[in-house]
């Protein structure tokens, strides 16, 4: 009988007009959006490798000067991050150090453009909040349009048990939506195959297997959900409104207000109040350093040494509280948003492809740790001494950073989770559902 | 008669559980993002002052003019108050700039002090919210005003009366239409009346008025969406594929096509990477510095000069007026260009409804194209000036004596004017009411010939 159902409900399915349109939308939306990721992520690699060539010359050039100007290096680009902007989105792609002020972002002006007034959706966007939007909307009518054309009643006057029909309902309905996934996400990977000169995805199938395993749990968690939905409401209309309102709240309300609140209940001191309490310590050392007049010669070194080394405690103190600081709103952000399973696809999303927060906090890291190198680099190997451009270049430590990615299994068991309260509250509402 | 259609409308309408929803969904979030990007808006303000602050406390370190011009003068750039209800290019426009020898840069806060979180979700603007969950919620609201009085046979019954068709359809698109006009200007004017309140905010007249206006548009546009659902109301045989309709055309005017007009530009007008300009200044930088030397070094052992001094700060100052006007040129023609394709990129955003509503929203709100447009250029003007003082600068006192820059001249963004902006932008309020009038004249045209029953 199960069998009987699912068959039906496939047919049905595949055969209406509602999965028709849906499915070739779908598959529209996402050729073109790929289509106008791979072009835009080809311009961006011939922007970051022209810039890179610049700075590179720069450094031949000028050498050992660019250490009061500034250093530029310029982060590594990879294609996975271009369709799947997260958290590092908000850094640009050339930090300049210096020895004086810590590494900044730089850009040109020129860097500034237009286009940024219509961005183009990233697969990020496509697959955490339309594709989940299409699956509660396919769902949102399974059961209450049945009881509003009659055909409900009809099914249940066959003996059929309530549970097998609300499975029937849920296999008949996703696994088309499976069907379309899976056809758009392959068109996607045809296009890039056929269409990116300046990258490939080559070597990276388990990452690309995985990020599609997250979609088809998002969308499950979505589609189960409009389920829900339905078999709460009696009235198609109404069930819609549900539907939409979920969505909403999932995809916007949450995640932005649980970052916003946590900004509040958690507040962080800006960087300036930071720089200011770091340039008192730098004068405190300068107050010291002046005592030394009033000290044999022999106890300078020692004295030096020790004031210097209470500085650089006295900084250590102060990124470490602040970090912990950070810690803590990220914490509380990250808990906050997890209310919703967008947030917990977002996160695992961005985690797998190497965008996601952990792994932005691990750029940071790395562009501090070669901050400290490359003052090492000036103030001890290079001292006074004039050098060459040639053999700066080639004595400057590279800057390497790997980002690598991250299988978050509690946001997968967090996505099962939604999926399986979803589907208990559908079971249990639909056991007392009047079918006329 | 209309009257009592649009009557009919708006009681059915305030009746249904959906309607009434989608529009406290609507304010609610309206209201939400406004008070959000306040809040954002008063720590973004905090920090621009700060920046001052730390901008004015580099320039007093400064050691001497020659070190200023090769390390760069660093400046800010508030954000426009306005951008708390259309954020726009805002984001690009507001933060700290750098103008130094070769060029004009962008310069971000220190990285590593903020949630990074903040990064992964970004909330949306009032203007985003009003383009595409407004044309969705208008869209859901009218999508089967039509087509499901044909199905429940209440359309025939209506048409018993003689009543005109062009009455029922102009008295169903009002009806609907005051419905749907009512969450975001509501949602506006309770989210300025709110940020007052609660944050301090307060709004000159000028302000006042760009935000009516602001509204007024968001009116025009939810309308074009009002017309476009009843088109599809019309068209549609049944409420179900009138809803999927309704969907598709969403998603195709508010998210596929506002996407293909940048990558149409690019392959239309092609510019190339703004990394290359930068490496031809400098070139420019080391190929006249180079210059430079050889002539200082073919003068530096002539005795009979008396005048060394003077000729080689001369030379000097030649010489790095020589490199600004080429660096210049190249800037300026690499601006050209971009203008260009962004004429194309904006020319082809207005084939949607939401793009004339963005450019109309966004000018209004000095966070534009125009306004982009035009800082970059005044950037760059900046630049020149700052070049010019440096060069008098060190004229006058000496490339590496220690100096006061109280004199130094500061930034300022240029001034919105509004004729220029209604000059350019008539187009978009044109355009939104030729796509009111299409969408409607479709739909009346079609509800001509259309059956009554099934």
């Amino acid at each position: 009988m199960l069998a009987t159902l699912i068959s039906k409900e496939l047919a049905e399915t595949l055969g209406s007009t509602k999965f028709r349109t849906g499915a070739v939308s779908c598959l529209v939306l996402f050729l073109i959006s790929g289509s106008l990721l791979i072009l835009d992520f080809d311009h961006q690699m011939a922007e970051y490798n022209t810039k890179r060539l610049v700075h590179q010359k720069l450094i031949e050039q000028e050498g050992k000067d660019l250490m009061g100007y500034g250093l530029v290096q310029d982060l590594p680009l990879t294609p996975l991050q271009g369709f799947f902007p997260g958290a590092q989105g908000r850094i640009s792609k050339a930090v300049s150090f210096t020895l004086s002020y810590e590494p900044e972002q730089v850009g040109s002006v020129e860097g500034l453009k237009v286009e940024k007034l219509f961005p183009t959706f990233s697969l990020t966007f496509l697959f955490t909040i339309l594709m989940p939007l299409v699956a509660a909307l396919l769902a949102h009518g399974l059961i209450c349009r049945e009881k509003q054309q009659g055909t409900l009643r009809l099914i249940m006057a066959n003996s059929v048990p309530r549970s097998y029909l609300v499975w029937a309902k849920w296999l008949g309905g996703f696994l088309p939506l499976f069907l379309i996934l899976s056809v758009c996400s392959l068109g996607v990977l045809v296009e890039i195959r056929l269409m990116a000169r300046n990258f490939s995805l080559a070597g990276q199938e388990s990452q690309l297997l995985l990020i599609f395993l997250t979609a088809v749990l998002l969308l499950s968690v979505f589609f189960t959900f409009g389920l829900m939905v339905s078999s709460l409401c009696h009235h198609s209309a109404n069930a819609l409104v549900g539907t939409l309102a979920g969505w909403l709240a999932f995809s916007f309300l949450v995640p932005s207000l649980g970052a916003y609140l946590a900004e509040t209940w958690s507040p962080l001191p800006s960087v300036h109040e930071i720089t200011n309490q770091k340039l008192q310590i730098a004068r405190n050392y300068d107050e010291k350093e002046h005592a030394i007049s009033h000290m044999r010669l022999e106890e300078w070194g020692p004295y030096l040494e020790k004031i210097g080394k209470e500085m650089d405690e006295e900084h250590r103190k102060l990124d470490e509280w602040f970090a912990q600081q950070l810690s803590n709103q990220v914490r509380l952000a990250r808990h906050l948003t997890l209310i919703s399973p967008v947030s917990a696809g977002t996160y695992l999303l961005t985690d797998l492809v190497g965008t996601g927060i952990n792994k932005e906090q691990v750029l940071v890291q790395a562009l501090r740790r070669y901050w400290e190198q490359f003052k090492h680099f000036h103030i001890v190997e290079i001292g006074r001494r004039t050098v060459d451009p040639q053999w700066y270049a080639s004595h400057l430590p590279p800057f390497r950073v790997s980002i690598g990615s991250e299988i978050g299994l509690h946001y997968f068991a967090l996505l099962v989770l939604f999926n399986i309260l979803f589907s208990i509250i559908t079971h249990r509402a639909f056991l007392r559902y009047e079918v006329v | 008669m209309i009257g009592h259609i649009v009557r009919k409308e708006i009681l059915n309408n305030l009746r249904s559980i959906r309607v009434v929803t989608l529009i406290g969904i609507c304010l609610f979030l309206g209201i939400a993002s406004i008070l959000i990007f306040t809040a954002q808006f008063e720590q973004r303000r905090e920090s621009y002052q700060a920046n001052e602050k730390a901008h004015a406390h580099r320039l007093e370190n400064a050691p001497h003019t020659w070190w200023l011009y090769l390390a760069g003068y660093d400046f800010s750039v508030p954000p426009p108050k306005l951008s708390i209800f259309s954020q726009g290019l805002s984001g690009q426009i507001q933060g700290s700039y750098r103008v130094k020898e070769e060029g004009a840069y962008r310069t971000e806060e220190a990285i590593g002090y903020q949630n990074p979180i903040l990064g992964l979700f970004f909330p949306p603007d009032f203007l985003f919210l009003a383009r595409l969950l407004g044309g969705l919620m208008a869209l859901l609201v009218v999508y089967d005003c039509l087509v499901r009085e044909r199905e429940e046979g209440t359309l025939l019954l209506l048409f018993a009366n003689a009543l005109p068709r062009h009455s029922f359809l102009l008295g169903k698109w009002l009806g609907n239409y005051l419905i749907i006009a009512v969450a975001f200007p509501l949602a506006l004017v309770l989210g300025i009346l709110l940020s007052t309140a609660l944050f301090g905010v307060s709004y000159s007249l000028q302000e006042l008025g760009h935000l009516g206006l602001m509204g007024l548009f968001i009116l025009a546009y939810l309308a074009v969406f009002c017309s476009l659902g009843l088109l599809i109301s019309v068209s549609a045989r049944s409420s179900s594929t009138a809803l999927l309709m309704s969907l598709a055309g969403w998603v195709l005017l508010s998210v596929v096509l506002p996407g293909l007009g940048k990558e149409t530009a690019r392959s239309l007008w092609p510019v190339p990477a703004s990394g290359r300009v930068e490496s031809q200044r400098y070139q420019v930088k080391w190929q006249l510095h180079g210059e430079l030397e050889r002539a200082l070094e073919a003068i530096e052992y002539d005795w009979t000069r008396t005048d060394l001094s003077q000729q080689k700060d001369q030379m000097e100052r030649k010489q790095f007026e020589k490199q600004s006007d080429r660096i210049w040129g190249l800037t300026e023609s690499y601006l050209n260009q971009l203008n260009r394709q962004e004429a194309v990129l904006a020319t082809l955003s207005r084939l949607t409804p939401g793009g004339s509503l963005v450019h109309l929203n966004t000018g209004l709100a000095q966070s534009g194209q125009d306004d982009l447009q035009r800082f970059r250029r005044s950037v760059w003007a900046y630049h020149r000036d700052f070049t010019r003082y440096c060069l008098d600068k060190m004229a006058a006192v000496g490339n590496e004596t220690s100096t006061r820059f109280d004199d130094l001249p500061h930034y300022s963004l240029p001034v919105w004017n509004f004729r220029s902006w209604m000059a350019k932008e008539w187009v978009d309020v044109l355009l939104l009411l030729l796509w009111n009038v299409l969408f409607f004249l479709i739909a009346f045209v079609r509800f001509l010939r259309v059956n009554l029953v099934f």
